[in-house]
């Protein structure tokens, strides 16, 4: 007597969603500007071997020299100017006000970058002015301004926006207005005057 | 004074992550078109073993560090990726260039940031990984950086470790006032440790103060994953391409009634491949943040 069994062979194939390449350099490509070239004062100078070099043991995989020059990565990178362009802007919240959104986020269906939108649509350039300016406005008798140390326990947290380039500009454009230090410090205010 | 777009690992205390996080962030945006340069100062020269090339015994580094040679670079370990490896030799670096120190020399951090400066351009991104105890060694790394990040897990012995970097960068700030603190990764965190977790990262926002956030992105604990990882010289988004084909391979084999001998551990990769994912993309925007800083300041 033979047994009846189910037909296994669909079950075990391999799906084929699992089987999609994810590809983990999404997101990655053009965060870094080619690196701003730095004159520094002057090289420190390095005494010439004194010694012989200790004679190598293992030799490490091909080494090559230093100076040879590499061609530059072929990947697209996107330029600063087009407007088309969206890459994650890092904003830090402090740990209450990160709360403050997450719940807002979680409640109404919105995400961080149309919580942000909605900030600068509800709250007025006087207002953030009148922010900014209140936070370095302690002045010594001597007049010169003292450094505003932000509280222990309050460091930011950073969260990513995605913005395209008009919209980054609108926000340069924005701190450089409101006398903000920085795009950072700009969105944050906003979200905090708005949640807060 | 920092070379380049340097980043340095380092913690007080071994085994939280700096050799891996090193290797994969490195890989990771290297895969993305940038090109990227890992220095290992570490006597135990495992990123050889996480990029899968033989270990190395480091006389090339030291030898290149004594003399006028320049570093043994390893081109396109991976697409983009160059590699400096380690080895035990670099353990002799500290006494070297203490008693060469000591005689008025060139000390170690002058010596690397001279090998450094000439090839600064050809790079978009350096890495260095640092060994946990050897203050020569990390203190080097930090006078040529531009941010240091520090790993941390969960228990209190590595939230110490931060406090021994929190030392070596006081060290070393009249000599590289641009060197800041990109912030603090955990490590090796369990799913189950959700209040621990979030009591750690309260205790260290405020043990950190405004100097540095904790990352968002955590990389996940997961055992079978590191091993295999270690043991085939695979990143960890490799291995989880890896960890597909080895399902294909354990089914064809239950079909064929045959076993698997080499199987992975791991059977699916994927969510710590992207924490990998996040946190690279978290510690690049932040290393432009503290680079426009930087400029703003001067």
């Amino acid at each position: 007597m033979t047994i009846e069994r189910p037909h296994l062979a669909d079950a075990f194939k391999p799906q084929p969603t699992k089987k999609e390449p994810v590809d983990r350099s999404a997101g990655l490509a053009g965060l870094l500007p080619p690196p701003r070239r730095v004159t520094p004062p002057a090289a420190p100078a390095v005494e010439a071997p004194a010694e012989a070099a200790p004679a190598a043991g293992e030799k490490a995989p091909e080494p090559k020299p230093a100076t040879a020059k590499k061609p530059r990565a072929t990947a697209a990178r996107p330029q600063a100017t087009e407007t088309d362009v969206t890459s994650n802007v890092a904003v830090y919240l402090e740990p209450d006000l990160l709360e403050l959104v997450k719940t807002a986020r979680r409640t109404r269906g919105l995400n961080y970058d149309d919580l942000t939108v909605e900030a600068f649509a509800a709250i007025s350039d006087d207002t953030l002015r009148n922010h900014f300016t209140q936070t370095r406005t302690a002045q010594t008798s001597g007049g010169m301004p003292t450094r505003v140390r932000r509280p222990r326990g309050t460091s930011g947290i950073q969260i990513q926006l995605r913005l395209d380039g008009t919209q980054r500009a609108w926000l340069d454009q924005k701190q450089e207005e409101v006398g903000a230090p920085s795009r950072s410090a700009l969105v944050a205010a906003a979200l905090r005057l708005q949640l807060g | 004074m920092a070379v380049g777009r340097t980043l340095v690992f380092a913690q007080g205390k071994g085994g939280v992550g700096k050799t891996t996080l090193t290797s994969n962030t490195a890989a990771l945006a290297a895969s993305a078109g940038h090109r990227v340069l890992v220095i290992d100062l570490d006597q135990q020269g495992n990123v050889a073993r996480d990029l899968g090339f033989p270990p190395n015994s480091g006389d090339d580094l030291m030898s290149s560090l004594l003399t006028a040679a320049p570093l043994p670079i390893s081109k396109d370990v991976r697409p983009n990726l160059d590699v400096v490896a380690g080895g035990p030799a670099i353990g002799d670096a500290a006494s070297v260039f203490a008693s060469r120190s000591a005689r008025g020399s060139s000390d170690l951090a002058d010596v690397l940031e001279a090998k450094l400066r000439p090839i600064e351009a050809d790079y978009d991104l350096i890495l260095i990984d640092t060994p946990p105890g050897d203050r020569i060694l990390v203190e080097a790394a930090l006078s040529v950086a531009l941010a240091v990040a520090i790993p941390t897990r969960m228990d209190e012995a590595s939230i110490d470790g931060v406090t021994r970097i929190a030392e070596r960068f006081l060290a070393v700030t009249p000599r590289n006032p641009q060197l800041r603190l990109a912030g603090v990764v955990l490590f090796a965190i369990s799913s189950r440790t959700t209040r621990l977790e979030r009591d750690v990262r309260n205790a260290l926002a405020e043990t950190l103060g405004d100097a540095a956030p904790v990352f968002t992105t955590r990389i996940r604990h997961l055992e079978s994953a590191a091993a295999d990882a270690r043991r085939r010289g695979l990143l960890i988004h490799e291995l989880e391409q890896a960890a597909v084909a080895d399902r294909t391979a354990r089914i064809n084999a239950l079909r064929n009634k045959t076993s698997l001998t080499d199987g992975l551990y791991a059977r699916d990769a994927s969510g710590l491949a992207e924490d990998y994912q996040e946190l690279t993309r978290e510690l690049l925007t932040r290393l432009i943040e503290i680079e426009n800083e930087a400029v703003v300041t001067t």
